[in-house]
């Protein structure tokens, strides 16, 4: 699905990443595992197309992620950030409306197919019983699912995920889990995503793609990449992962 | 036909050629104007004038703004045929007041006491009057003017200081009342200054030492407090005056008689030893 | 209370009607033809595309710096034109027309130089924008006063007029004003869903399809360009760009689809109520129409944040 070919990016002072090369298969779950600086979210970024690498090319469904128009991604490839600014008091369901941008062209009103795919969006993400409610009003777990949500109601193929439970506590981060795993039962569904959160690479994903400093350091199913020997070289630590 | 038709017919024609013509209906855009057209004895002609300006019980005359912000509405509804306006620079109004189709003298500010007097016959002739009329009001204003001159003849000359607004607002070269101020053997210490109006410094002003000050606005007491002006003859003299509106001064009109007049009085009570 | 939308444009509708007839009725001297030709139309049609105008900028400009404090002025667009308009009264130009075209060409210079300053490689930082915006403001605004105290006498119906007035409008200056503010609002209508997904951060905008540095150059040259119009027309009048967009934010929520179509009518049926208030309430006087917009308009608002209790803006 995503085949990511030898980008290098970075700033003039520091590479971040180097001739790196990924492929991310059709409708898996792939973790992108590592320390603060390996390049988890540059990497993540040069996927979605937010950042230009300066050498190589993204590839999605056969295309070069280039060629693509800015709504002709969004109707693909979704992006759910780790911290959400709303900046006004919109509802719920207003942002979440807003996930259907990239199907409406210039000033068309959103039609029936498109608050039909909202409601169920939210029920997919536990909302709906929310969905009047002013974003302000809602728990940092909730804001997450609404971001989710959001992503969600662009109809995508691809899900970009950048550290989704960075600013959770371990219930809402559950709820989390528990959203993310009910969609891949309803929807086949390729998801990257980026995370500290060793406990949800291993219940969540396909397989775990282990970074360190810019490179890959091990790539395959969680059992097989996050043993204690590679997570200690990885994060220069000694560390139980408990199951 | 009877002869006495003959007669009803050369009557007639007689009535027509010294029939009154209609009298021109003025608004005036500034008070000075509306004072100029009183004296040149047309007041009852204006049916409209600045807020300014004073509404004599009886009088047609509506209240039309002035000159910089007009009251559009009542200035149209009172039909004007003439509107005597200001020469400031591209304000709007006197475009608009084409735009309607309407018959506008634009009349300098007078920079001499000559273009003053030319004012009131540019007015009068505008107004369609005779030109006897501002003959008339030159004449009366040339007299009075004279005897004062007379009066200071023998006194000192004096440099002054005039402030027209606080802080600092005075007058340049280009001011009639330089001219109007020589009369009563005073000097504007600023008039060398190639401007019609300007701030000047408080330090020109304690340089220049004027031995008469002359403000429209604030208190004496207050002038001899400001920082440094201690040190000016005037304030020393007692020689600040206070007490002449600014009306009666710094209207282009006729009035500025009656105000040189009462300057002249305060100036001679203060010269007294 | 929960306004659907075909309640709140039929609404908006019947007050706009209702208001410009009001509007053209009442007035300090008899309303005869001439008057309502010549002065009453031009004044009313230019209240309500200035209002228009001003309401909507302050809408695209809170949305887009997302600051609830931006008005329709904090961009320096109408600095400029205030400069235009001095710097025309200086030159002695007597064609009401040319001063307006001349102040419209200094205020879109204004709009270049505040947009250079901003840029910062291809980006616009809304930081960044605001900071250019507010300096090049002062800037201008001090060169405005410089020239002031130099030119007084030259200067000094310029300075009265920026005070903020309708008084003078001429049919020229409202048709002027039209046919630059309705096609713009309208244009800036077509794009308003793009202003709710920029409100989520350039990052997220751009994955929903939005180009952010595209839709704020957008919104930036039509903001400056109503500002421009409608202060080249009748000054800065306060209040409406400021508290317009608050009001219908607190009534409608703050999804652009309804608040900025409102905003752009409700703005130009206040302005017009105002403005028949400050030119007969007083009469023969004229109370500064931002004045009277301030003293009803406050009241009413604090009313409107109380009975929403603290709810977000």
């Amino acid at each position: 699905m995503i085949e990511v070919r030898e980008i290098s990016c970075g700033y003039s002072a520091r590479r971040v990443l180097t001739h790196f090369s990924l492929d991310v298969f059709a409708g898996e779950t792939l973790a992108l595992v590592g320390p603060n600086s390996a390049g988890k979210s540059t990497l993540l970024k040069t996927m979605g197309g937010l950042v230009i690498p300066t050498a190589g090319a993204v590839v999605v469904g056969g295309r070069s992620l280039s060629t693509w128009s800015l709504p002709e991604r969004a109707r693909t490839i979704a992006w759910v950030p780790s911290e959400a600014d709303f900046t006004f008091a919109y509802s719920v369901e207003e942002i979440v409306l807003l996930g259907r941008a990239p199907h409406l062209p210039g000033d068309r009103a959103p039609r029936l197919h498109d608050h039909h795919w909202v409601k169920k969006v939210l029920a997919l993400t536990d909302l709906l019983s929310l969905a009047q409610r002013s974003v302000d009003e809602l728990s940092s777990g909730e804001k997450q699912r609404l971001l989710l949500a959001r992503a969600l109601a662009q109809e995508p193929s691809v899900l970009l995920m950048d550290e989704p439970t960075a600013h959770l506590d371990i219930g809402h981060a559950q709820a989390f889990f528990y959203a993310l795993t009910r969609l891949r039962q309803e929807r086949a569904l390729t998801v990257v995503l980026a995370t500290h959160d060793l406990p949800l690479a291993r219940r969540v994903s396909d397989r775990v793609a282990l970074m360190r400093r810019g490179t890959l350091h091990a790539l395959g199913t969680p059992s097989e990449v996050l043993t204690d020997s590679h997570i200690q070289t990885v994060f220069e630590i000694t560390q139980e992962v408990s199951p | 036909m009877p002869s006495w038709r003959y007669l009803a017919f050369f009557i007639f024609l007689f009535s027509l050629s010294v029939a009154p013509v209609q009298a021109l209906r003025i608004v005036s855009l500034l008070p000075s104007h509306t004072e100029i057209v009183e004296a040149l004895g047309a007041g009852n002609q204006l049916v409209g004038v600045t807020r300014y300006d004073a509404f004599p019980e009886g009088s047609v005359r509506a209240n039309v703004g002035d000159f910089l912000t007009p009251q559009w509405e009542i200035l149209l509804s009172q039909h004007p045929d003439i509107v005597l306006a200001g020469d400031w620079p591209s304000a709007p109004t006197v475009a608009r007041l084409r735009s309607l189709k309407i018959r506008v003298v634009e009349l300098d500010s007078p920079a001499t006491l000559a273009a003053l007097e030319a004012s009131i016959r540019t007015l009068g002739q505008a107004i369609e009057l005779p030109p006897s009329r501002a003959e008339g009001v030159i004449a009366g204003m040339r007299v009075r003017l004279a005897a004062l001159r007379q009066k200071h003849a023998a006194q000192p000359p004096m440099k002054l200081y005039l402030e027209i607004d606080p802080p600092n607002w005075t007058i340049g070269a280009k001011d009639y009342l330089n001219d109007a101020l020589a009369l009563l053997q005073l000097t504007n210490i600023f008039g060398a200054v190639p401007r019609k109006a300007l701030q000047a410094s408080s330090e020109s002003v304690i340089e220049m030492n004027p031995d008469v000050i002359l403000a429209f606005h604030g208190t004496a007491e207050a002038i001899r407090q400001r920082p440094g002006w201690s040190s000016i003859r005037a304030v020393q003299r007692g020689r600040i005056i206070t007490d002449i509106s600014a009306d009666d001064l710094v209207r282009p009109s006729p009035r500025l008689v009656a105000g040189l007049e009462r300057l002249s009085a305060r100036l001679l009570e203060k010269q007294k030893p | 209370m929960k306004i659907t939308s075909r309640q709140l444009g039929v609404g908006l509708l019947v007050a706009a009607l209702v208001v410009s007839v009001l509007s053209l009725a009442v007035g300090p001297a008899q309303t005869t033809w001439d008057i309502l030709w010549q002065i009453r139309l031009p004044r009313v049609g230019l209240g309500f595309v200035v209002g228009m105008a001003l309401a909507a900028a302050g809408v695209i400009l809170q949305s887009l710096l997302r600051n609830p404090l931006a008005d329709a002025y904090l961009l320096g667009t109408s600095s400029g034109a205030s400069l235009g308009v001095l710097l025309a009264s200086l030159l002695h130009f007597k064609n009401i027309l040319g001063i307006q075209c001349f102040a419209f060409a200094c205020a879109l210079a204004t709009m270049l130089i505040v947009y250079r300053l901003a840029r910062i490689g291809t980006r616009i930082p809304v930081a960044t924008l605001i900071l250019a915006g507010v300096t090049v403001s002062t800037f201008i605004n001090a060169i405005v006063f410089l020239v002031f105290s130099l030119f007084y006498r030259e200067s000094f119906s310029a300075i009265f007029f920026l005070l903020g007035s309708l008084a003078n409008a001429t049919p020229g200056m409202a048709i002027s004003a039209t046919v630059v503010i309705i096609p713009t609002v309208l244009v800036a209508c077509r794009y308003r869903r793009a202003l709710d997904v920029l409100s989520q951060g350039d990052e997220t905008a751009q994955m929903l399809g939005v180009h952010p540095e595209r839709i704020k150059r957008l919104f930036f040259v039509l903001s400056s360009l109503i500002v421009a119009a409608a202060v080249t027309a009748s000054g800065m009048i306060g209040f409406v760009g400021l508290i317009v967009p608050h009001l219908l934010r607190l009534i409608l929520g703050p999804g652009h689809r309804r608040l900025l179509p409102a905003s752009a009518i409700t703005g130009g049926v206040l302005l017009m109520a105002m403005d028949a208030v400050a030119r007969t309430a007083a009469a023969p006087s004229e109370i500064p129409v931002g004045v009277v917009a301030a003293l009803f308009g406050t009241p009413f608002f604090i009313y409107l944040l109380r009975r929403h209790k603290g709810g977000a803006l």
